[in-house]
């Protein structure tokens, strides 16, 4: 597998960004007719699709959708880390 | 539906094991305050609701606490992978290790398992909405008290940080969810009727 250390950061992005989105839900779910916090979402929904796609293509499948964009990609790849096993 | 993405929604990387933390901390994953009962709470309670804006806010919450219950078992998991047996022993582990070896199970603390008696679905949006925001509080409370515990132990204070934060807004947003289904009420029925229910007082 590439460099572990790109790998973490990318993971770690994601994470970041996914959490704009799940902040930007709850409070959406409240106050649905606030435009700019929906342009929020639409802009950082676009970013965290692509930046899924990128990572599923160059480490492994982070959805099941993106199997077939992985390089080498083999099911339930022993390489694949599981959510739960932490970085240690 | 639900669909899984192989990652924690904030990450748990813990590099010492602690089986007394992983006593303790096991109570948020199906304690009386536990992230099962909430995601189990909101996810029931959302057919009930007259209201699009509840339910979604119900959903969304609810899958929320799915990945928290997540990130729970990832810290209980590695705070007591590979446990010697006599790490196992020394730190009182040894009950829980008889009945689940180190799987992971819905308990308390104490060792009392998992209840829906811990939640209930009432069947009525604003009884409901109440017993969230308690509940938000009751699971903020609990953290608090985790962080007393974990102090020294960065590796673990930081996950169960974000966790105690999350409870925080969606005892904000179960607040604007009761807010709206009020404006929705007539001045007569604040408490008195259930709208999903007793249609003909709304």
């Amino acid at each position: 597998m590439a460099n572990k250390s790109d790998m973490n950061r990318m993971l770690n992005d994601i994470g970041i960004v996914d959490f704009i989105l799940v902040d930007l839900m709850l409070y959406l779910d409240t106050h649905p007719h606030d435009q700019a916090a929906l342009n929020y979402f639409n802009h950082y929904s676009k970013i965290k699709s692509k930046m899924v796609h990128d990572f599923s293509v160059t480490y492994y499948p982070l959805v099941k959708e993106y199997n077939e964009s992985t390089k080498d990609f083999r099911w339930n790849n022993p390489n694949t880390p599981l959510a739960w096993e932490g970085g240690c | 539906m639900w669909s899984y993405e192989n990652r924690l929604q904030f990450p748990v990387n813990i590099k010492e094991c602690n089986a007394a933390l992983a006593q303790a901390i096991i109570s948020q994953y199906g304690g009386p305050d536990g992230e099962m009962g909430a995601s189990m709470r909101y996810l029931s309670q959302r057919y009930a609701t007259p209201y699009r804006e509840v339910a979604g806010v119900l959903t969304d919450v609810g899958t929320e606490e799915l990945a928290h219950l997540e990130m729970v078992a990832a810290i209980v998991y590695q705070l007591t992978k590979d446990l010697p047996m006599e790490e196992i022993k020394k730190h009182g582990f040894d009950k829980y290790y008889i009945d689940h070896t180190l799987g992971i199970w819905p308990q308390a603390a104490g060792g009392v398992p998992f209840n829906a008696n811990q939640f209930q679905s009432k069947g009525d949006i604003i009884t409901d909405l109440f017993e969230d925001m308690a509940a938000e509080q009751k699971a903020r409370t609990t953290y608090d008290n985790i962080l007393r515990l974990v102090r020294d132990y960065p590796d673990v204070y930081e996950p169960i940080k974000f966790l105690r934060a999350r409870e925080v807004v969606h005892f904000q947003r179960f607040g604007e969810a009761l807010r709206i289904t009020q404006d929705k009420l007539n001045s007569k029925n604040y408490y008195a009727f259930n709208p999903g229910f007793d249609t003909a007082s709304n």
